[in-house]
């Protein structure tokens, strides 16, 4: 596990580049940096912060989820439709945050219960989840829109004039994944099993239990920030959350959470998001296009892991060690085939 | 015999001939030669890029960027038969472009040891952004008919793409099974301390599948171009998983150490003929990733299934 102290040296350092990031835009134009726009701007990347919070759980677990994104446009088009059938919306949102929470469900004991890799287990799942929306929203125009003003407030609204009310929400959520992970045994427990999970099972913990409640948590985000996303945007598409595990995930990695599993904060992925968000807020402004501004997100993806991997001699030592239980593990079955 | 009956790829061509028994009774015209010809046609990309994602897993690796690879490079090879270019220097131009991305990913993963996924994760927009800037976001079109005649050349009935995806998987096949450095990456896979043990460079090794996979997505790009007569800026994007759904259906293993050309292929072949059949029932084309989804989580399940049977038996 990568010490506390580098922890917080990682912090600092995002924390840093992300005032340098908002000091070059400043510089390059000044409107850019008024607390009124700044604060604005954060509504375009919130829906990703609220799924890195659950996503930095699932990676210190060592695991991984890539149906994030399927995820969220499906319980985005299924809130579409039950708000469309005549269920009220606010009913309708919170249903299909429960949703997200059955479908994480069932990447959780998916991965638990066969034992197949997280990676495949949640790429098919981004492949069904992700093929559910599209066949439900239906073929031709797609989307879902005309949603009631007090809804899509929850997007764009603002509460003393500038705070949007995303930002509170997430403000709330990021503390209470701050708390979980950091003072409660469940937190600890998670941190447990991205360490050492022979370990963390041989001492009666319920592995199992600790990994699924990861993904649980990983679904509830994805509906939270299909929620959010809907209001925002006036309306939910099939194909609203595609490609959306990449930002989640390089937020969390970005803000030093351990590749490998083991460790990371709340801290950390609350920059993460912060220094990406505000990197494409100002791409845009630079007018730079969404598609080249994801060669950026990109390389900036493999620069944090190959920082964390050249400063942590520790995580290298722990890789190894991990892969020679894997792989003894592989032996002994492979032997007896 | 038992053996050959546990073998993904018996069980898989099995399953694919009940199949197509089952499609002979719902419609006679499914099993025409042309349309079973036209299956290998439309999976002969896929196809050549699993066999490229079977190495690679087999070293406990993965690579989500060989869509944005392979669509790079009909970008490339398109933008420079446009520009006036001869023909043979595009086409060699794309496959040193496919070369160097799969050298970028080797060189990231096997030197600086960073994680397979989070890199290709990286590469892949890295590669999808470079695509846009090539062609600033326009459509690859009207390209000249000596480079067409490549993928819609036929030798005896069978087109050109199908031929090249025969011969690389001959190729592949005997570099796995009959070459020194082939046994050396199911070594490295399947165990890599006793691969240290036994004097192999287990980082170097790695490198390996890594370029032989954008070399394939060079040839898958070239192969693409040349018979579909276009490209776009998304092009390849669902390659990405479908390469890999194709191998692991296919009975490569995710753990490492396991797998096959031949089953890779078969994969793909599974994977074209349900597609094909969708069409057939007239059901939209969203539904195809529902159902790839669900065959590799049976695919992968039965496998585990497998590992534990045999462990219990054991």
């Amino acid at each position: 596990m990568r010490g506390v102290a580098e922890n917080r040296i990682w912090s600092l350092a995002i924390a840093g580049l992300l005032i340098l990031e908002i000091g070059f835009f400043g510089v390059l134009s000044p409107d850019f940096v008024s607390p009124q726009n700044l604060l604005a701007s954060t509504e375009n990347f919130l829906p990703v912060g609220f799924m890195a919070l659950s996503m930095t759980l699932v990676i210190i677990t060592g695991g991984i989820d890539l149906s994030v994104g399927s995820m969220m446009s499906l319980c985005g088009v299924v809130m579409g439709l039950l708000w469309q059938h005549g269920v009220n919306i606010w009913l309708a949102a919170l249903l299909s945050i429960l949703l997200g929470a059955l479908l994480g469900f069932i990447n959780g004991q998916l991965i638990v219960r066969t034992g197949i890799q997280p990676l495949i287990a949640t790429l098919a799942t981004l492949f069904i989840y992700g093929s559910l929306a599209m066949v439900l929203v239906g073929q031709g125009e797609g989307s879902i829109y005309g949603f009631p003003q007090s809804y899509l407030s929850l997007g764009t609204g603002t509460v003393l004039k500038w705070i949007p009310i995303q930002l509170i929400f997430y403000g709330v959520v990021a503390c209470l994944f701050g708390f979980l992970l950091k003072y409660t045994s469940y937190g600890r427990q998670v941190y447990f099993v991205g360490n050492n999970e022979g370990a963390a099972l041989y001492s009666g913990l319920q592995v199992n239990r600790v990994k699924t409640i990861t993904y649980v948590l990983s679904g509830c985000m994805s509906g939270v920030a299909a929620v959010f996303m809907g209001a925002y945007f006036a309306s939910v598409r099939g194909d609203m959350g595609t490609n959306y595990e990449l930002s989640v995930i390089t937020s969390c990695l970005v803000g030093g959470v351990n590749v490998f599993g083991g460790s990371g904060t709340i801290l950390g992925a609350f920059l993460g998001t912060f220094l990406l968000g505000v990197l494409q807020q100002g791409l845009n402004m630079l007018n730079v296009s969404s598609v080249e501004q994801s060669v950026v997100t990109g390389a900036m993806l493999i620069a944090a892991v190959g920082l964390q991997q050249l400063s942590g001699l520790f995580s290298r030592r722990r890789r190894v060690s991990r892969q020679d239980s894997s792989s003894a593990v592989e032996t002994t079955t492979s032997a007896r085939d | 015999m038992s053996g050959l009956l546990k073998r993904r790829e018996f069980s898989l061509i099995v399953f694919i001939l009940i199949f197509l028994l089952v499609m002979l009774f719902v419609t006679p015209r499914f099993l025409q030669p042309g349309n079973l010809i036209n299956i290998l046609l439309n999976i002969s990309t896929v196809g050549i890029l699993a066999m490229g994602q079977c190495l690679v897993i087999i070293t406990k690796g993965i690579d989500l960027s060989v869509g944005a690879n392979m669509g790079l490079v009909t970008l490339v090879v398109g933008t420079l038969l446009l520009n006036g270019v001869p023909t043979w220097l595009s086409i060699a131009i794309g496959v040193a472009t496919g070369l160097v991305c799969g050298g970028l990913n080797a060189v990231l993963i096997s030197l600086l040891r960073l994680p397979p996924i989070i890199v290709t994760l990286g590469t892949l927009s890295l590669f999808s952004g470079l695509m846009y800037m090539v062609t600033n976001g326009q459509w690859i079109q009207n390209l000249p008919s000596s480079f067409l005649a490549i993928g819609n050349s036929k030798v005896l009935g069978i087109p050109g793409p199908v031929i090249v995806l025969v011969i690389v998987f001959i190729v592949l096949s005997v570099f796995m099974e009959q070459t020194v450095l082939g046994r050396y990456i199911y070594a490295v896979g399947n165990n890599p301390n006793a691969a240290r043990l036994a004097g192999l460079s287990t980082n170097r090794t790695v490198i390996v599948p890594y370029v032989l996979m954008g070399l394939l997505a060079g040839i898958a790009g070239v192969l693409y171009l040349s018979y579909n007569g276009f490209s776009t800026p998304t092009t390849g994007a669902d390659l990405n998983l479908e390469s890999i759904a194709a191998a692991v259906i296919g009975g490569t293993n995710v753990f490492g150490g396991r797998g096959t050309a031949l089953g890779a292929v078969l994969g793909a072949v599974l994977l074209g003929v349900i597609t094909e059949a969708l069409v057939f029932f007239h059901l939209p084309a969203v539904w195809n990733d529902a159902v790839e989804g669900l065959i590799i989580l049976i695919a992968v399940i039965a496998d585990s299934g497998l590992r534990r049977s045999q462990r219990v038996a054991g």
